[in-house]
């Protein structure tokens, strides 16, 4: 029993719960230079359109403060940082140093300066005081986290009552054909890609297989309502391929 | 709603760029900055939600809910909104509807309305200086033409429209379904009322 507790997924591979964060951070701290670029080739440019639409879901407005988690090159976070202006401010953070690095130097090239804080920290344990953030945005970061339930616990506690959680994530395709097509894809052209783009085949792997064992979309949002979440909702966004989860703190 | 994303970013791009090549574009956008305005036209497959930064816009799908103004009008009215003074007018006839602050709405139509484009400079950055003024000469003859062309389009609307601008706008046709969905809930609880009586 107790082997089980302290076990946890790295893609298909059974590991310590101690050893997972370390083995992510590898995976990151080798993709980080590529990512945005491997991000526009792996989804022909599609991963911009989900993050419209969690933009669009956001009710984000000036003054606010939000909390872009597991943040990574800053797409969500360039685009918050706009929409509060200088009266609200934008956290962008990540455990992954690397890709906080990344991240900070775009957002200054773009000239977003001024409302955006980069923090390194982790999912489980937010450093930050309760009832802090009016929005809380994580993008393709959940099944990274070890512990999913803390995380999510963690970023209740946070959000202002009143506050939304958004969690874009891969989730299951709801058609069958387009199911098998994308599993072909991503067993087996992804992780080419990775090998031909970024020199990195096993982290495209990774990426395949984190992608599988991560919750479907009835399961996640569960997983938000036990840990305190109401008004729990999700859209599948191609076909289920991306399920974004929309939850309230009351 | 993919389509509709591809769409509205293809918008958002071909403003932007637009308000990038226009020297006034900054001022304009200084008044409704950090604002969000909904424009619905009824024929449209969604509303038009933009979302008004420093010096750019950023178009929004209808999911959010945070807008600061907000203005139905009928494709055919679209237009005379060009023409401040037929705003009440047509708020009076039922043809517009608007919520939030009507100067801001002004403002914000201003932005799109008012844009200029430095062509001569957009062109030259693009292709250098002398196509770019020879491409510049050929926009200004296009602008000199337009009047004429207006006037033609003026024409074909007006014969395209007739029936449509005869008969009521659908947002007098959205505000009596309202008003008699309203009346409707009235009547059936003087019904139970009535019954509770007997």
């Amino acid at each position: 029993m107790k082997k089980h507790d302290d076990s946890t997924h790295f893609g298909f591979k059974t590991v310590a719960k101690d050893e997972k964060a370390n083995m992510v951070a590898g995976v990151f701290h080798s993709v980080a230079g590529k990512y945005d670029l491997m991000n526009d080739v792996m989804s022909f440019g599609i991963h911009r359109l989900w993050k419209r639409f969690t933009i669009d879901c956001s009710g984000v407005r000036r003054g606010q403060k939000v909390l872009d988690l597991a943040g990574g090159t800053g797409d969500l976070a360039a685009k918050f940082s706009r929409m509060v202006g200088p009266t609200g401010e934008v956290v962008l953070a990540d455990i992954n140093d690397s890709m906080l690095k990344v991240g900070r130097d775009k957002l200054r090239d773009m000239g977003i300066v001024g409302n955006v804080k980069y923090v390194q920290a982790d999912a489980e344990k937010l450093p930050f005081p309760d009832d802090t953030f009016d929005c809380i945005t994580i993008a393709f970061g959940l099944r990274n986290v070890t512990d999913k339930d803390a995380a999510l616990r963690s970023m209740l506690r946070v959000l202002k009552p009143g506050g939304r959680l958004l969690v874009l994530e891969f989730s299951k395709p709801v058609l069958e054909p387009l199911s098998k097509a994308y599993d072909m894809y991503s067993f087996h052209i992804m992780p080419r890609m990775g090998e031909w783009i970024a020199n990195d085949k096993d982290s495209y792997q990774y990426l395949a297989e984190s992608i599988r064992m991560h919750p479907d979309q009835d399961t996640l949002k569960d997983m938000m309502e036990e840990a305190g979440f109401g008004s729990v909702e999700y859209h599948n966004l191609t076909g289920g391929i991306v399920a974004l989860h929309r939850g309230y703190k009351f | 709603m993919p389509m509709m994303m591809v769409v509205r970013a293809s918008l958002e791009r071909a403003l932007n760029l637009a308000l990038s090549h226009d020297p006034r574009a900054r001022q304009r956008l200084q008044s409704v900055r950090e604002k969000c305005f909904r424009l619905s036209v009824p024929e449209l497959p969604e509303p038009i939600t933009v979302f008004f930064q420093e010096t750019s816009v950023q178009l929004l799908g209808p999911e959010y809910e945070s807008v600061d103004g907000s203005v139905t009008v009928a494709l055919h009215d679209l237009a005379e909104l060009q023409d401040a003074s037929a705003v009440t007018r047509m708020i009076q006839q039922g043809r517009i509807s608007i919520a939030g602050d009507p100067v801001f709405a002004q403002q914000a139509a201003q932005v799109f309305l008012q844009i200029n484009v430095d062509w001569e400079e957009a062109f030259a950055d693009a292709f250098g200086d002398v196509p770019g003024y020879w491409l510049a000469q050929g926009i200004d003859r296009l602008k000199g033409a337009m009047p004429k062309a207006e006037q033609m389009q003026k024409r074909v609307s007006e014969f395209l429209t007739q029936e449509s601008t005869l008969a009521a706008s659908p947002v007098f046709f959205a505000l009596l379904e309202d008003d008699v969905k309203a009346l409707e809930r009235r009547l059936s609880a003087l019904e139970k009322r009535i019954k509770d009586m007997e």
